[in-house]
């Protein structure tokens, strides 16, 4: 009687199950596991055709795709196949969730009027950071913005021509570099190279075109 | 405010948490120091270190926590080794420590310390040392101190205190007795001597340390032939990229030693700031949600129902909606939160789902958290702020600003069917340690646990748990109590051993609230592991207020060392006056009064450093009317405690927590019956105090 309860039990070691709690899920990710499951919201969206984005993380090497959520107030909101969320502005990040880094929000008001006019000076950006104890800090930057002139470069095989303004920004503890390509025909941004905060350090994004965005 | 003038100076506001402070070293005491000897150096507030260290026939390892800017302190849990087979046994030996700064190092002043080495007195530690450091070029850091006990061996000399009092001049014997006293009799008195030594930077990564040390090693000599004629230790500290130190040392001219050292800053979480859950839903633009809720049966279409939407969305978010109302524009939900280890990330997920959810003209939300029933706080907020304000820079403070916290003693008379009964249950592992006794370092149980909540009712909770312990250390101890107070806890090892299948509790509860601020309870059952019976506690906790009071009265039997259903003999009414307070910054401090299960009288004192992410480390003891002979080894009961959310460690929301309690050593005075739900940490992640402090989750 003992042996089979011994039994039943040390099977169970191997698998918790409950109604309420999440710990299988906390224990795949503590292992590594965690990113198999994908959002049952994404794969809504990737089915009705939703606009997408390539993106990359230059520091921890992950890359993607990244599809649209929707729009309110000129944000817009690409989720990742695993839940994590870009904000973006008129291409511009302003916000992240669930990669980590704990970006909230952003005024780039300034550097965006700046780089959509290829207007070239100085500005000053915004971010809000979630830290690790659950306190928000709000970091300013000054940045100068340069027209870097025209470059062609390829867009899913195709060249494109674009035209190239940079964002060197600093603070006291932060330097960071923005690159952002602009389409000479339709004047959107096609592909970016933007800082999202110490943790995760550069993302480059790329539109994927063809979906109406 | 100060996030104001930033933006209006538009100045850097840096992360107040730091990592800018340079790494310290720390010694084979755990402590920042050269290999033996102190340095008048600490570590950045609120840090905490773990140090690991093995020489010749001692190994050290030491828990240092930075609990003020100018303080730290440490436990150690030392093993020395005997070769000598004619003198009793190896050693293990717990001893704390203190550091005092008394200045701050300045461009042409040093630091200055003083401190405190095994000030309970039993052990071999037992040392006093006021010490200076300064750094010189960046790269040199050199120190030199005096110190006292066994920091005064090596060519010593005359107690210079004597200058003071004659009485200085010599130390009197250990006279501990039972240990765990402070021995402040000893302190500072004695021969003294002089120790120092120099570290030197190479690089980022690299150090080299010489020290000069006054400590002979009298007591391992004796016993264990360590020759430590040689005044001189050497050693060098390799910094890792992750964090971790290796050093290694040629010490005393006669052996080598490793150590390994790493320290942590609690506000740190170790998988990002910002977490790795899952990113909020959007919300939806208005005209999209109000498109949606013409299907709504409310408004004469075939769809669900609007609550029933809501219901399930919430679920998906790991929220349970128990309570669900609409009057005049108004929609109220009542809420329990599984999932998210922050109140305030539960609060802003609700709302926007509400806002996702609900008909364009319900301008006002009213969001309520409870758990298994009982209401504790709500929180009132308009829905056009969360419009305007999702994606503003000071969002969250802004929508604070805006919203209304309060007090709340019932729920939306709405209820939502089918939210009760509920069951909660898990079957699964379980581990639990025991660290530190006086016999091994580490004694573990390993098993199955069955654990399972019903709620037949809102604030009624029948509540059980169940162990099959399958590999177990906890019963291996040889040590048969003998303590001459009533065996309350101190024959732990006895459950241990004589018991299979544990019924560790088995409760009938109700919580409810009786009036403004007011939370009650009544439990009966097998309300612990070794006790059964009764209890009844009130809380009086204002919302938003730091201090809280509570009182709690209880009548136990004492259970079966089989935990199970049988009780012997002894049986006492206890109870406790208690008072919760929180300081500003991140401490806790707890006061309770009233009559321990040994039938004795006093208080516990707890004080603990609660970081605003939950991570919590802290410590108490219990002085009550029983002496310390009658008390046995360690004299009181005491210990320290850590409380680490799982989430801290994997980035995923979870509301559990890793707790341990690390005791000297488990006695029977001033011993506490342990019932489930105690209601200040039942309800205090869901105050206004825990809701306002971590509101910056609101919109993560």
């Amino acid at each position: 009687m003992k042996r089979a309860i011994l039994i039943a039990v040390l099977l169970n070691l191997m698998v918790a199950c409950s109604n309420t709690s999440y710990e299988i899920e906390t224990l795949r990710t503590a292992i590594g596991q965690g990113d198999a499951r994908p959002d049952p919201r994404v794969q809504s969206l990737i089915d009705a055709g939703a606009p997408r984005l390539q993106v990359g993380f230059l520091k921890s090497g992950l890359a993607g795709t990244m599809v649209l959520e929707g729009e309110r107030d000129g944000v817009r909101t690409w989720l990742s196949v695993d839940g994590a969320a870009l904000l973006t502005r008129d291409g511009m990040v302003v916000a992240e969730r669930g990669f980590g880094g704990g970006l909230m929000s952003s005024d780039v008001s300034q550097p965006l009027a700046a780089i959509r006019s290829g207007r070239e000076g100085e500005v000053t950006r915004f971010h809000s950071f979630l830290t690790g104890n659950d306190e928000i800090v709000t970091r300013s930057y000054k940045c100068r913005i340069e027209d870097r002139g025209e470059k062609e470069i390829l867009v899913q095989g195709k060249p494109v021509a674009t035209r190239l303004m940079r964002e060197t920004c600093r603070n006291t503890d932060h330097e960071f570099l923005n690159l952002y390509w602009f389409s000479r025909a339709s004047g959107r941004m096609v592909q970016s190279r933007q800082w999202l905060g110490d943790f995760l350090g550069v993302v480059t994004m790329r539109e994927v075109r063809g979906q109406g965005a | 405010m100060r996030k104001a003038i930033c933006m209006v100076f538009g100045i850097s506001c840096a992360l107040l948490t730091g990592g800018t402070a340079r790494a310290q070293n720390l010694s084979t005491y755990g402590t920042p120091g050269l290999i033996d000897m102190p340095t008048a150096e600490v570590l950045p507030d609120g840090n905490l270190a773990m140090t690991g260290a093995v020489f010749e026939n001692t190994a050290r390892g030491t828990l240092t926590f930075q609990l003020l800017p100018w303080v730290y302190g440490s436990f150690r849990y030392a093993y020395i080794s005997d070769f000598d087979d004619t003198l009793p046994g190896s050693l293990y030996d717990r001893s704390f420590d203190i550091h005092v700064r008394l200045r701050q190092e300045t461009e042409y002043g040093p630091a200055v310390g003083v401190g405190l080495r095994d000030f309970g007195g039993t052990g071999v530690y037992g040392s006093e040392y006021i010490v200076l450091s300064k750094t010189f070029a960046d790269r040199w850091k050199v120190t030199g101190g005096m110190g006292w006990g066994r920091l005064g061996e090596r060519n010593s000399f005359k107690n210079p205190l004597a200058v003071i009092d004659d009485r200085f001049e010599t130390r009197p014997e250990n006279d501990a007795g039972e240990g765990g006293k402070l021995s402040a009799d000893q302190w500072f008195r004695g021969p003294a001597a002089l120790f120092g030594g120099v570290e030197y930077k190479v690089n980022d990564r690299l150090s080299v340390l010489a020290e000069y040390s006054s400590d002979t090693y009298s007591y391992e000599t004796s016993r264990t032939g360590f020759d430590a004629d040689f005044p001189m230790n050497f050693g060098l500290n390799y910094r890792f990229e992750n964090g971790v130190n290796l050093n290694a040392y040629y010490m005393y001219g006669s052996t080598i030693g490793f150590q390994l050292s790493r320290a942590i800053d609690p506000r740190r979480k170790p998988a990002g700031p910002g977490g790795i859950d899952e990113a909020p839903p959007m919300l939806q633009p208005v005209d999209r949600v109000a498109a949606a809720s013409w299907n709504l049966p409310e408004r004469g279409g075939e769809g669900l129902t609007a609550r029933d939407v809501l219901r399930a969305r919430l679920e998906s978010q790991g929220l349970r909606m128990v309570g669900y109302r609409i009057a005049g524009g108004r929609a109220s939900v009542e809420v329990e939160n599984n999932r998210y280890d922050a109140a305030a990330q539960a609060v802003g997920r609700t709302a926007r789902i509400m806002a996702n959810t609900l008909p364009p003209e319900i301008e006002g939300f009213e969001i309520t958290l409870t758990r298994n029933g009982l209401p504790i706080s709500s929180v009132t907020l308009a829905r056009g702020d969360l419009y305007e304000l999702e994606h503003d820079l000071d969002g969250s403070w802004r929508t604070l600003a805006r919203s209304q916290i309060r007090d709340e003693t019932e729920g939306p008379d709405g209820s939502v069917e089918g939210a009760y009964p509920h069951v909660a249950y898990r079957f699964g592992p379980y581990a639990r340690f025991s660290f530190f006794d006086p016999d091994d370092p580490l004694r573990y149980e390993i098993g199955a646990a069955f654990t399972a909540d019903y709620v037949p009712r809102p604030g009624i909770l029948l509540s059980g748990l169940a162990r099959l312990p399958i590999f177990s250390t906890l019963d291996d101890t040889t040590r048969v109590s003998d303590s001459v107070l009533p065996h309350v806890r101190s024959d732990w090892a006895r459950y241990a051993k004589e018991s299979d299948i544990q019924i560790n509790h088995l409760t009938a509860s109700y919580l409810w609230r009786p009036g403004k601020d007011l939370f009650a309870r009544v439990t009966a059952g097998y309300l612990e592991e070794m006790y059964g019976g009764f209890s009844a506690e009130l809380l009086w906790y204002p919302s938003g207020d730091q201090l809280a009071l509570g009182a709690e009265i209880n009548y136990a039997k004492q259970r079966d060392f089989d935990m199970l259903f049988g009780f012997q003999d002894y049986d006492i009414v206890t109870g406790h006056a208690s008072a919760y307070y929180d300081f500003a910054g991140d401490y806790r401090l707890q006061v309770d009064a009233g009559r321990y299960l040994a039938g004795d009288w006093g208080a516990t004192l707890s004080l603990d450093r609660e970081f605003n992410n939950g991570f919590r480390i802290g410590a108490f003891a219990t002085f009550t009317d029983v002496s310390s002979e009658e008390f046995g080894e360690g004299s009181f009961d005491k210990g320290i405690r850590f409380e680490i959310p799982v989430a801290w460690m994997t980035g995923r929301s979870t509301r559990t927590k890793a707790e341990q309690t690390i005791r000297p050593i488990l006695r029977d005075g001033g011993a506490r019956l342990q019932v489930e739900n105690r209601l200040y940490d039942y309800v205090r992640e869901e105050r206004a105090g825990r809701l306002v402090g971590q509101w910056g989750r609101f919109y993560r």
